[in-house]
C-alpha cells in the first residue's frame, strides 16, 4: 500500500503541476482523498501497474470532477471568494469546463469505451503515451490514433453546431 | 450517432491516417461515395488536430454564424489542467479549417468561397495562440455551406499540399 500511495502521489503532482487556474485542492489532500476512495473499492485487487494505473486515473477523474462540479455550484450560490476577480472567473470557467468535459467522456465511452478510456488515461491520470499503451495492452500507434480521434471527437460534442 | 456509424467513421479515420497525405482524398472520395455527411464528418475530425497536437481547429454556429475556432484540447496531456484557450479565427463566416503541414497556418474557406490563411503563432512557453488576421489567398469554386451537398460545378472539399492549399 505505501507504493499505492506514492504512485498516487506522482500522478496527483503531475496534475497540479500545471494547473494555474486557482484550483484549492492540494496535491497531499488530493491524493489523501483519492486514496480512501481506493481502499473504499473493495473490488479492486492490485494485480499489476496498468491496472493501479488505469484505476488511479478513474479516482483522479472522480475526485477532479466533484471538486470541479462544487465550485461550479458554489459559484452559483454565490458563495466562492477569491482573490480577485478575474482568478475567480478563471477558476469557476474551468470547473465548469471540466464537468462538461467529464459528461462528454461519459458520452463517448458509451459509443467507444477504448477510445473514452485513452482520454481518462491521459487527461485525467495524467499518463504518457507509453504508460497508457501499458495500462490498455495496446500498441503506442494505436493510443496516438485514438487519442486523436477522440479529442476532435470531444471539441465537436462540447462546441455542437445548434442547428446540426 | 449510432454504434454501427462510429465504428464506420472510427475505421475510416484511422484508414486515413494510415494513408499518405496525397492518397487520402482519393481514397476518402471512393468509401465515402454517396454520403456527404460522412465524408464532411471524417474531414472535420481528421483535420481538426493541429500537427503538434495542442490545438484543435473547428466550425462551429455559437456567435449565430458558422465561424472557424481554435481551442487548446485538450488542456496540456502531462499537467492536465485546463488552459483558456479559445480563438475565433475567421470574421465573417468560415467553413473546412485545416492546418498547413507545419502548423503555422490555419486555412479555411471564407465567405464567397474565398480560401482564407490566418497565421498562428503560439506564444513564448507555447501555452497560447496568437492567431493573425484572415487573410485571403485564392477564390475557389468550393460549395460554401458546411451542410449543404455541393452544387453544380462546384467541388465540397479541399486539401492542403505540402506548399499550399489547392481545390479538389
Amino acid at each position: 500500500m505505501p507504493l499505492v500511495y506514492s504512485e498516487l502521489h506522482r500522478l496527483a503532482r503531475r496534475y497540479m503541476r500545471g494547473e494555474r487556474h486557482g484550483l484549492t485542492l492540494q496535491p497531499t489532500a488530493l491524493v489523501n482523498e483519492a486514496f480512501l476512495r481506493l481502499v473504499d473499492l473493495r473490488r479492486v485487487r492490485w494485480q499489476d501497474r496498468a491496472h493501479f494505473l488505469a484505476m488511479s486515473s478513474r479516482v483522479m477523474r472522480r475526485v477532479l470532477v466533484d471538486v470541479a462540479r462544487t465550485r461550479a455550484s458554489a459559484k452559483r450560490a454565490g458563495g466562492v471568494q477569491r482573490v480577485t476577480f478575474d482568478e475567480e472567473l478563471a477558476a469557476v470557467k474551468w470547473s465548469e469546463d471540466l464537468v462538461a468535459l467529464n459528461d462528454a467522456l461519459n458520452r463517448l465511452a458509451e459509443l467507444d469505451a477504448r477510445r473514452s478510456q485513452v482520454v481518462e488515461l491521459r487527461f485525467f491520470g495524467g499518463l504518457d503515451v507509453e504508460e497508457t499503451a501499458e495500462a490498455l495492452q495496446v500498441s503506442t500507434r494505436t493510443v496516438k490514433r485514438d487519442w486523436r480521434l477522440a479529442r476532435a471527437w470531444l471539441v465537436r460534442e462540447l462546441t455542437k453546431d445548434s442547428r446540426r | 450517432m449510432t454504434d454501427d456509424r462510429w465504428k464506420r467513421i472510427s475505421a475510416i479515420y484511422n484508414d486515413v491516417l494510415a494513408k499518405l497525405e496525397a492518397e487520402r482524398s482519393a481514397y476518402l472520395r471512393l468509401v465515402c461515395a454517396g454520403d456527404d455527411l460522412l465524408r464532411r464528418e471524417i474531414d472535420a475530425l481528421v483535420n481538426a488536430d493541429s500537427p503538434d497536437g495542442r490545438w484543435i481547429a473547428y466550425q462551429s454556429n455559437s456567435s449565430g454564424r458558422i465561424e472557424v475556432h481554435i481551442q487548446a484540447f485538450p488542456p496540456a496531456t502531462r499537467s492536465g489542467a485546463l488552459p483558456k484557450g479559445h480563438w475565433t479565427v475567421s470574421s465573417g463566416g468560415g467553413t473546412q479549417p485545416k492546418w498547413s503541414l507545419d502548423g503555422r497556418e490555419l486555412f479555411y474557406v471564407g465567405a464567397d468561397s474565398m480560401i482564407m490563411a490566418v497565421a498562428v503563432h503560439a506564444t513564448a512557453g507555447g501555452d497560447t495562440l496568437d492567431p493573425g488576421p484572415p487573410v485571403p489567398l485564392f477564390k475557389s469554386r468550393l460549395a460554401r455551406g458546411a451542410n449543404v451537398p455541393p452544387a453544380a460545378g462546384t467541388r465540397a472539399q479541399y486539401a492542403v499540399s505540402r506548399l499550399s492549399p489547392a481545390v479538389l
